[in-house]
C-alpha cells in the first residue's frame, strides 16, 4: 500500500470490535497492522513506524513498553488508548515517553482527531507519502 | 549554593500561605502569585528557576476554567512548569503534559493537591535536579561543540587557502617553465604535466583536509542531538513504577545508544581483526608449507 500511511496498533485479537472501528475510522488517512507487545517492538525498529497506537488495556507495563518504543524510535508518535482512562494513569504515560492519552470511544473519533492533527503538524501529504520509512 | 527560586501561584491565600512557608523551609525562595496576571508578570521577568501553577487561578468552583494552564502555555516556555489542581482530569493531564504546536508540553508535571505537600515536593526537587542535570549536559556540549567548529572551520579554511596558494605557484610554474624552454617543445610540455600533475595532487589533498573538517563538525552536531535524546529516554526509564522496570529500561537504552554509536566502529574492528587472523593464519600456512 504504498503512498499510504501505515499504523501501527499494539492490541490483541481480543479487541477485535475496537480494531474494526479504529480501522474504518481511520480508513480515510491510512492502514492499520495490528500486532502484539514483543512483534511491535520488532516492527518499530526494523520497519521504523512513526506512528503507533498502543491498546492499555491489554499491555501489562504501558511505560516500559513506551520506553522501550522510543529507545528504539525516539521521533514516533505514540498514543496510548484506554477503555477506562486517568488522570495518574494518563500522567505515567506522558512521562514514559507517550505523545497522546485518549479514551477508547465507540466511534475512535478522539484518535482519528489526534492523528489527524499530528500528520499535519508534520506537514505530510497523505495521498503521496507513506507515514513510514 | 544559590537557592532556587519558584513561583508559587494560586488562587486560594490559605493554601498559597501554607504552601510557600512549607517550600520555604525546604531551601526555596518563594514567588507568591494569587491571580494569572501576577504570575504572568513574574514568568515574563523570568526571575525564577520554575513555576507551580494551580490549574483554576480565577474561580475554583468553575469546571471550565484553565487559566494556570493558560499561563503555562502563554509565558516562558523555558521554564519548567508544575500545575497543580485539587480536581485532576485526565483531559487537563492531556492538556498540560501533551505537545503543544511548537512540539513542546505546557508543563513537565500534574500533580493533585491531594497527594499531599511532600509529592509536590518531590515533584519540584526531580525537575530541578533534572533541569540542572539537562542544562550542565547541553552546556557542556554545546562549549565542546561550538569548539570543535571552530577549530574544523579554521582548519577548512586554512586548507582552502593553501590549496589556492599551491594552484597559484602551480600556474606560476607553468609560465616560468614555458618561459625558460621556448627552445624546446618537449621539455615544456613534460614541465607543464608534471606542474600540473603535482599542483592538482596537492590542491585535492587539501581539499580533502577541508571535507574531513566539515565531516568532524557534522559528527558533533549528530552526536549533540543523540545525547539528548539518550538524557531524556533516561529520563522516562526513571519514571516507571518498578525498580527492576527502571534497570531493565535503563540498560536497554543504553545498549540501544550504544550499537548506534559504536557499532560501525567496533564491525570495523571486528573487521581488521579477521583480517589479521586470516593474515596470521596464511603466515602460518607457507611456513608449514616450507618445512
Amino acid at each position: 500500500m504504498s503512498g499510504r500511511i501505515e499504523f501501527l496498533v499494539i492490541s490483541s485479537s481480543r479487541e477485535h470490535h475496537w480494531y474494526e472501528t479504529l480501522r474504518k475510522t481511520l480508513a480515510p488517512v491510512g492502514t492499520l497492522r495490528i500486532e502484539t507487545e514483543e512483534e511491535a517492538v520488532k516492527l518499530v525498529m526494523s520497519v521504523g513506524y512513526d506512528l503507533v497506537i498502543v491498546d492499555a488495556t491489554v499491555v501489562d507495563n504501558v511505560p516500559l513498553l513506551l520506553a522501550r518504543i522510543r529507545a528504539q524510535r525516539p521521533s514516533a508518535y505514540v498514543v496510548v488508548a484506554t477503555a477506562n482512562p486517568s488522570w495518574d494513569k494518563a500522567r505515567q504515560a506522558f512521562q514514559a515517553g507517550a505523545s497522546d492519552y485518549v479514551s477508547k470511544s465507540f466511534d475512535a473519533t478522539e484518535i482519528l482527531a489526534v492523528v489527524s492533527a499530528e500528520i499535519k503538524r508534520r506537514g505530510l501529504d497523505v495521498s503521496h507519502k507513506p507515514f513510514r520509512r | 549554593m544559590a537557592k532556587a527560586i519558584l513561583l508559587l501561584a494560586d488562587n486560594d491565600k490559605e493554601y498559597l500561605g501554607t504552601m510557600c512557608e512549607f517550600l520555604e523551609r525546604k531551601g526555596f525562595k518563594v514567588l507568591p502569585a494569587a491571580s494569572p496576571k501576577e504570575a504572568k508578570a513574574i514568568l515574563d521577568s523570568g526571575s525564577v528557576d520554575m513555576a507551580v501553577l494551580d490549574l483554576r487561578l480565577l474561580n475554583d468552583s468553575d469546571k471550565l476554567d484553565l487559566s494556570g494552564l493558560d499561563v503555562a502555555k502563554q509565558s516562558a516556555v523555558h521554564i519548567p512548569k508544575i500545575i497543580l489542581t485539587r480536581w485532576p482530569k485526565y483531559e487537563d493531564v492531556r492538556e498540560a503534559l501533551g505537545t503543544q504546536l511548537n512540539g513542546v508540553p505546557p508543563a513537565v508535571n500534574f500533580i493533585a493537591k491531594q497527594e499531599g505537600s511532600e509529592a509536590l515536593l518531590t515533584a519540584i526537587t526531580r525537575t530541578l535536579n533534572l533541569d540542572t542535570k539537562y542544562r550542565e549536559v547541553s552546556d557542556h556540549l554545546v562549549a565542546k561543540v561550538s569548539q570543535d567548529h571552530v577549530d574544523a572551520r579554521r582548519q577548512a579554511t586554512m586548507s582552502y587557502f593553501l590549496s589556492s596558494g599551491v594552484a597559484l605557484i602551480g600556474i606560476a610554474i607553468i609560465f616560468l617553465g614555458s618561459y625558460k624552454t621556448t627552445s624546446n617543445l618537449l621539455e615544456v610540455a613534460v614541465t607543464n604535466t608534471l606542474a600540473v600533475i603535482i599542483t592538482g595532487a596537492v590542491v585535492r589533498l587539501f581539499f580533502k583536509r577541508a571535507d574531513v573538517a566539515n565531516d568532524r563538525v557534522d559528527q558533533r552536531y549528530r552526536a549533540l542531538i543523540q545525547s539528548q535524546w539518550m538524557d531524556k529516554l533516561m529520563a522516562a526509564c526513571e519514571e516507571l513504577s518498578l525498580e527492576d522496570n527502571k534497570e531493565k529500561c535503563k540498560q536497554r537504552v543504553i545498549e540501544t545508544a550504544a550499537n548506534l554509536w559504536f557499532g560501525p566502529e567496533r564491525e570495523y574492528r571486528q573487521k581488521r581483526e579477521r583480517k589479521w587472523e586470516k593474515a596470521n593464519n596464511s603466515d602460518e600456512e607457507m611456513r608449514a608449507d616450507s618445512r
